[in-house]
């Protein structure tokens, strides 16, 4: 009855000591155990298989072949579906065996969405997921392929296994409220999978949640619930999703113009183009504003462009040449003045008197405030600006704004 | 020899206990599809254009999705009562069956209620419902038949009537079966327009055209309904769906469709397998180990199917040798078995019996020693009970009595199935595929972060600076779906006009130049939608025509309180909005 404990051989094969596994060869208590393995094999019953199993940790409580029992008992489990008690024996194994891959899969793959997430559940999962990473060559070690196993196939299993452990780390990633690590994992996993609508689906999520790419989130979800057949989510889910993501769209974008475009572009990669974006709602509004008002009103299409162009995402850049020259002459209507007696600064609408656009900062106080309402007109230089809600603010002095009341009270309709 | 006949006797005893099993339930079949359609226009209360044409369109499209369609127009209570009997006694298990209803449906007290053509007035609740066709004994004797799979399609406004419209408009069936789904025509607090310039409803008009589209899933269908609806109404109308499905569905499926299912089932079907090959039954083992290669789930568990079915296939195949008296074929074949499974001890022991019953006694011998090494206590013990009647006759068994037991195999080499220390490493996506995590709050967030106020101006301010306008005075798709997005919203409707819903009906029209005005306090910058149209925020006066309105304050989507109200000519009408 010679052996060697599977924790210390893995041990000795993670320093290169010994050759993998197949070499620990348990030995059976006696003819009695054997014979209970063998009804194990043959019952074809999950439930009754389950309670032989039982049957023989009782009778054999001392058995080698405790390492095999436990994944006897993960295999049953899988094969009812029933997927907690799964995850259960998978904690045992990893808890009796921490380096053995059965353990470290299934608790790196079931762990992200079961129910009791806990910190220690968050830990588990993210300590088999960096496992399962680390020691994928030893794992996938050529020597290690099954025999009737392709290459094609084996190099299948490890990005397999690199998914799961991808989505598991971004998964704790994201339990743990690191929403850019989470979309670092997830964009990851679908450089190895990139038609794994649930990795779709969760990069858009936590890109949505972090709000500074949104045009890469609403891709991400839209892809998500446009993916079908292989790696795409069950109906019920991806039609979830699918709402969703037509909601995003035009909700950001205004309507849902060019929303099937941008869904059947997302089915060509599971990544935006670096320059994609999505129009704003706002920028098409005001698109359509330039559009229908440069004839009659080109002083305020320019306005409107210069907003589009601040509110676009390389908006930056924009109000980099903005600022190397003073603004044309535009007109506003005061909204209100700080401080009401000798203003600082005065809040303008351009459009019109109820939508605060531009902050006009004087050089030094004006004599008067002007009362809301008080259409002027200004020019200036642009000082900074803020994309969402928009504001420009924009310094100036008493010689370059007209309009302005010459004394208290005086107001212009 | 007598040892031999004496033997045979044993053989027949096992080999009729083989046989006597004959199970042969296979996987499940496609049953029949069939389709109940009825359209109401003619009500005596307030009649509808299109539910008829409505419902002819939908009969002729899924006559040519292959459902066998019965069609009722403008059915009484009656009528109704008798066509959906007759509709559920015609279903089966396997049966995709489809309800569709155009004409009036109305909500109460969390039910839904179709209404038919000979309804009047009620004056209680239970007057009410005595006089409709409640969708909840529908949905009760759907879930007794068990069929496959359900589909109900009602283009009808469920939002409440009359007395009770505090409300909310939807009743999500709370009793509908598993393999369910439902659409409406219409959203939560929505009223489905019956599209009065038309021929058919926006929403039938659309679901009948894409019927007819090949590849699409339901899901996909009701994607673009709802994308159609929701254009051509500019927001005022999307189809709402609930579904319970657990497999897809297809009006027009693509001609190359595989198996499809839940990637998962491929580990419960080869425990399946197991079990009916536990009980003789090879056909339906060999059947289902077909279905797990159809699914193609990769891994351990298609390269076990790929390896069991030969030996299941050479199980069946030396059964049948044997019930034809064929027993060198028999015992040919179940050799030929058990160097496929060496551990499957029945298959040495029927092996060695029919080389007894052809008088092979050495051969008989030879498969018994395999008992010998791999059997169990009690079928070692019966192999060496055999090999002691045969020792006289055979040198082979004499000499397997003489030699040592043989250890027991390592476990190893006994589970075909399972590779110890080593993960089916393409499991955990079928896993994945088949359990993906619950979504629904995440997706909130998504919907939250892209709700927030929309910094959009609204198209119609386009005056230049100084001309202040009155951004109500036109209304705009665009600004319209940008506050029916927004977290906390107010929308104003009056009650009646094109709709589908039976109880609100506008009482008479605003006479010529008669006018209301309503004024709107309260939480300051809340949007508002009039009659689909963004109105700008609260606070806000509006001069309306005369009638009856109902106001509905819609948090997140979901209507959160309704309060009807008229407005009288000449009145004005306060109300107090706070979220």
């Amino acid at each position: 009855m010679r052996t060697v404990s599977r924790t210390i051989l893995s041990a000795a094969i993670a320093a290169g000591v010994l050759a993998p596994l197949a070499s620990a060869v348990a030995q059976w208590a006696d003819r009695g155990e054997y014979d209970l393995v063998l009804m194990i094999r043959s019952e074809g019953s999950p439930q009754k298989r389950l309670d032989l199993i039982d049957t023989w940790r009782k009778q054999y409580p001392k058995s080698q072949l405790a390492e095999s029992r436990r994944e006897l008992a993960l295999t049953t489990y899988q094969s009812m579906r029933d997927w907690p008690h799964m995850l259960a024996v998978a904690r045992e194994i990893n808890t009796a065996e921490p380096s053995n891959p059965v353990g470290l899969y299934w608790c790196a793959s079931l762990i992200p969405g079961s129910s009791g997430v806990s910190p220690e559940t968050i830990t588990l999962a993210e300590a088999a997921a960096r496992a399962l990473l680390s020691g994928g060559s030893a794992m996938f070690a050529p020597d290690k392929k099954p025999a009737g196993t392709t290459e094609a196939e084996w190099r299948a299993s490890r990005a397999a296994s690199a998914v799961v452990a991808r989505r598991a780390l971004g998964w704790a990633a994201w339990q743990k409220k690191d929403l850019t690590e989470a979309a670092s994992e997830f964009t990851a996993a679908l450089k190895e999978d990139p038609k794994n609508a649930e990795m779709s689906a969760w990069l858009g999520i936590v890109l949505s949640l972090q709000k500074d790419k949104p045009a890469q989130a609403i891709w991400s979800v839209l892809r998500a619930g446009a993916l079908r057949d292989e790696g795409a989510l069950p109906d019920d889910q991806r039609l979830q999703v699918a709402q969703t993501a037509e909601r995003a769209y035009v909700a950001w974008h205004g309507s849902a113009d060019g929303l099937d475009a941008v869904r059947q572009k997302s089915l060509e990669s599971a990544l935006p183009p670096a320059d994609f974006t999505i129009e704003t709602a706002s920028s098409v509004a005001l698109r359509n504003l330039e559009e229908q008002t440069r004839a009659t009103n080109p002083q305020l299409a320019d306005w409107f462009h210069t907003r589009r162009m601040l509110e676009d995402p390389g908006g930056g850049q924009f109000f980099k040449t903005l600022q190397s020259q003073p603004l044309p002459k535009l007109k506003g209507i005061v909204i209100r003045c700080s401080p009401e007696t000798r203003p600082e600064q005065v809040t303008l609408g351009i459009r019109d008197g109820s939508t605060e656009e531009v902050l006009l900062k004087f050089a030094s106080p004006m004599r008067f405030a002007a009362d809301p309402g008080t259409e002027i007109e200004f020019t200036g230089n642009a000082e900074s600006f803020h994309a969402a809600p928009f504001q420009l603010v924009v310094t100036t002095d008493a010689k370059n704004v007209e309009g302005w009341p010459a004394r208290p009270g005086a107001r212009k309709h | 020899m007598r040892s031999s006949v004496k033997i045979l006797n044993a053989v027949l005893v096992a080999v009729c206990g083989v046989c006597s099993v004959a199970a042969q339930s296979g996987p499940a079949a496609e049953g029949k599809r069939v389709a109940l359609i009825i359209g109401n226009n003619a009500y005596s209360m307030s009649p509808l254009q299109n539910a008829v044409n409505d419902a002819r369109l939908i009969d002729k499209a899924l006559q040519g999705a292959g459902f066998t369609t019965t069609l009722k127009v403008d059915a009484t209570k009656p009528v109704m009562e008798q066509s959906a009997l007759e509709f559920l006694n015609s279903i089966g298990p396997d049966d995709t069956v489809l309800f569709f209803y155009a004409g009036h449906g109305i909500q109460m007290q969390n039910e839904n209620f179709l209404v038919p053509v000979d309804f009047e007035v009620a004056n209680t609740f239970i007057d009410a419902k005595f006089k409709m066709f409640p969708m909840a004994y529908f949905f009760d004797a759907l879930k007794e038949k068990r069929p496959k799979r359900s589909i109900i399609l009602l283009d009808a406004c469920r939002t409440n009537a009359g007395a009770q419209a505090h409300e909310t408009g939807l009743a999500q069936p709370q009793n509908a079966g598993s393999e369910t789904y439902i659409a409406y025509s219409t959203s939560p607090g929505q009223v489905a327009a019956d599209n009065p310039s038309g021929r058919d409803s926006w929403f039938t008009e659309a679901l009948a055209d894409l019927i007819n589209e090949r590849d699409l899933t339901i899901d996909d269908v009701f994607t673009r309904v709802r994308s159609r609806v929701s254009s051509e109404t500019s927001g005022r109308q999307t189809p709402w769906v609930t579904s319970s499905l657990t497999s897809k569905f297809y009006f027009h499926a693509p001609n190359n469709l595989k198996a499809d299912a839940d990637p998962t089932m491929a580990e419960k079907w080869l425990v399946d397998a197991q079990v009916r090959e536990q009980r003789g039954d090879w056909e339906g083992a060999i059947s289902l180990l077909h279905q797990i290669q159809s699914l193609k789930p990769g891994g351990l568990v298609e390269s076990t199917a790929n390896v069991r079915l030969p030996y299941l296939e050479a199980r069946k195949e030396a059964v049948d040798r044997y019930n034809a008296s064929d027993f060198a074929a028999g015992a040919a074949l179940y050799e030929k078995a058990l160097k496929m499974d060496p551990f499957s001890m029945e298959t040495a022991f029927e092996a060695a019996y029919s080389f007894m019953l052809i008088d092979r006694p050495d051969d008989a011998a030879r498969l018994l020693s395999i008992v010998r090494e791999r059997g169990t206590s009690a079928s070692v013990a019966k192999a060496e009970a055999m090999l002691k009647e045969l020792a006289p006759i055979s040198p082979e068994a004499a000499r397997a009595l003489t030699a040592g037991r043989p250890d027991a195999p390592p476990i190893q080499q006994m589970f075909t199935g399972v590779r110890f220390g080593d993960p089916d490493w393409l499991a955990g996506r079928r896993y994945v595929e088949g359990n993906p995590m619950q979504l629904s709050g995440w997706l909130k967030k998504v919907d939250d972060a892209y709700a927030a106020p929309a910094p959009a101006p609204a198209v119609t301010s386009a005056a230049p600076a100084g001309s202040q306008t009155d951004q109500g005075a036109a209304p705009i798709a665009s600004g319209a779906t940008e506050i029916a997005m927004s977290v906390f919203h107010v929308e104003i409707a009056p009650v009646g006009g094109e709709t589908r819903d039976i109880g609100i009906r506008r009482i008479g029209q605003p006479a010529g130049g008669s006018v209301g005005f309503l004024q709107l306090e309260g939480s300051g910058g809340v949007p508002v939608l009039m009659n689909g149209s963004p109105r700008g925020q609260i606070p806000s006066k509006f001069a309306v025509p005369p009638g009856k309105y109902v106001l509905r304050t819609l948090e997140n989507g979901n209507v959160i309180r309704e309060l009807p109200f008229d407005v009288a000519d000449g009145s004005s009408r306060t109300i107090h909005i706070e979220k």
